[in-house]
């Protein structure tokens, strides 16, 4: 995975919380292994972000599937 | 003495077995013996077993004998079977989650769907292999599992898919005429492409999660595989059964009534992105299936709304998966699994803020309405199962598969909690299988088989 400058400097903060937390369970070979997928969780949430929620947006904080009415 | 060969045993599915049986032709006792000969020769040189049962399958097959003598024999009575090793077994039998550190892992009793099928006088076989914490903590390849990579049983040097890979692998070598496994995101109807056998995801809450593994509260379903659509229907006839013990069960029983769809002609949605992104004889295959589908009702090319399906699937799981594994991952046991990216990844997880999730959460009400609008046209969505053939077993994801790992039908599907089914439609050049799957409306499950049947025995009277 290709990480930019720009990504690398945005996940900083986050890997040290990460590493003063952990310690040794994330070592220098593990770094770029979370480096990698702070990344990719930040450019998920990038891409969430980009719908515009509106007021009817409510979270589905009790998921309960239901049938559609039909159009037949 | 009996005339059942191994052989024999290894094509037949669930309504033949279940007919030998009630015909005397076979017996319980001699199931299990074949069913276990099928395991340690087929399915464990797939690594598709954890842990086989020979003392419980015997204890129930004897059980089962009782019943068939005394005419309570249902359409399991008597069959073995396999449950994916995330379903909890009591007796000693260990459920390990598919991950080292939890290899001696116990249980008091049984998951629900374990007991249901005990009831119904199925035989449990063997706990079956699946990628470590079902692929919770984000793996990229292949060998993630205490039982090394699942392989294929159409090429053991492909990738038998996950995080089922044991009870897909089981029923498609034959060694199984059915079997459990658990979906959050494509890990039932994957391996079911991949393995050429059918595979089904329920409706979220259809099925009882009691005593299976989270991973992810708001996503996880269990479903049967078998080698007919009618035979994973008659599984998910017992199974589908409503339970106190499980908050998000949704009361409702299932029923398969095929013959009240005999005639029905139903509308069939193509979701034209998802045969376009598949590889090239993928996307060729289905659209040979679907051609059959034009016998059966209307067929009409489907966009999905542009929306980000895929990250909020992850963004979800991700976040639950951090509170599921919570002290797993702070206790450092992370550090255990057999992928190496399994033994970081976790940590990241917890970055994921409140906020993040329940806007996630609020794009998911969002999706959960297009796909209703959608399905408001049409009754079912139609797509290939899988846009790649079983992939390389020594290779890791992001170059075997690319960017076309998962469908966006997967992940627009799953947050909505709606059932699938995927039935196997052609086979590659290489001999491969190829999947198609079809989603249904909620709660839809038994229209949905109907017509998945319907379609099979199209494609079963061309062959």
């Amino acid at each position: 995975m290709e990480i930019s400058e720009e990504d690398r400097a945005a996940v900083e903060p986050q890997l040290q919380i990460l590493k003063a937390k952990y310690g040794d369970k994330i070592g220098p070979e593990a770094e770029k292994e979370v480096i990698e997928r702070l990344v990719d969780i930040k450019q998920r949430l990038e891409a969430i972000r980009k719908v515009a929620l509106t007021a009817d947006d409510e979270p589905l904080l009790h998921f309960a599937p239901r049938p559609v009415r039909r159009n037949e | 003495m009996s005339e059942l060969t191994l052989e024999k045993y290894l094509v037949a599915g669930v309504e033949e077995l279940g007919s030998w049986l009630r015909n005397g032709q076979t017996s319980p006792q001699e199931l299990v013996e074949l069913a276990l000969t099928a395991l340690k020769e087929r399915a464990e040189p797939l690594n598709a077993v954890v842990n086989l049962a020979p003392e419980r399958a015997r204890v129930e097959a004897a059980r089962a004998t009782e019943s068939l003598k005394s005419n309570r024999a249902g359409p399991l009575t008597g069959l073995p079977y396999g449950a994916k090793d995330l379903l909890a077994t009591g007796g000693g039998l260990p459920t390990t989650w598919g991950a080292a550190p939890l290899r001696e892992q116990q249980f008091d009793e049984d998951a629900t769907v374990l007991r249901l099928l005990q009831n119904s006088g199925a035989v449990l076989t063997a706990k079956l292999a699946m990628v470590e914490l079902a692929g919770g903590m984000g793996y990229n390849q292949p060998n993630a599992s205490l039982t090394g990579p699942g392989k294929n049983p159409w090429n053991p040097e492909r990738w038998s898919g996950g995080s089922s890979s044991g009870s897909a692998a089981a029923v498609g070598c034959g060694a199984l005429p059915f079997a459990l496994g658990s979906e959050t995101w494509g890990s039932i109807l994957s391996p079911a492409s991949y393995c050429g056998v059918v595979g089904v995801r329920p409706t979220y809450g259809l099925v009882s999660r009691h005593g299976a593994m989270a991973l992810s509260w708001s996503l996880d379903k269990i479903g049967p595989y078998a080698r007919s659509v009618s035979d994973a229907a008659q599984v998910l006839q017992v199974i589908g059964q409503p339970d106190r013990a499980d908050p998000t069960s949704s009361g409702r029983e299932f029923f398969f009534r095929p013959h009240m769809f005999t005639n029905h002609r139903w509308r069939f949605g193509i979701v034209e992105a998802e045969v376009e992104n598949a590889e090239g004889e993928v996307g060729q295959t289905v659209e040979a299936a679907i051609g059959h589908l034009e016998k059966i009702g209307t067929v009409k090319k489907i966009s999905l709304a542009a929306l980000p399906y895929a990250e909020v699937a992850r963004i979800m799981i991700y976040a639950e998966a951090s509170a599921a594994f919570e002290d797993f991952i702070e206790a450092g046991q992370v550090s255990g699994l057999t992928a190496p990216e399994d033994r970081v990844n976790p940590y990241s997880f917890e970055t994921i803020l409140a906020k993040d999730y329940i806007r996630a959460l609020r794009v998911r009400h969002r999706i959960v309405t297009h796909l209703s609008e959608v399905l408001a046209e049409v009754d079912f969505l139609v797509a290939p199962t899988t846009a790649t053939t079983a992939v390389p077993i020594d290779q890791p994801f992001n170059l075997s598969m690319g960017q076309r790992r998962m469908t966006q039908l997967s992940a627009a599907s799953n947050l909505a909690g709606l059932p699938a089914v995927s039935l196997p439609v052609g086979f590659s050049r290489q001999g491969l299988p190829v999947g198609m799957q079809l989603v249904g409306d909620a709660f839809g499950d038994e229209g949905l088989l109907a017509a998945a049947s319907r379609l099979e025995k199209l494609l079963n009277d061309t062959k």
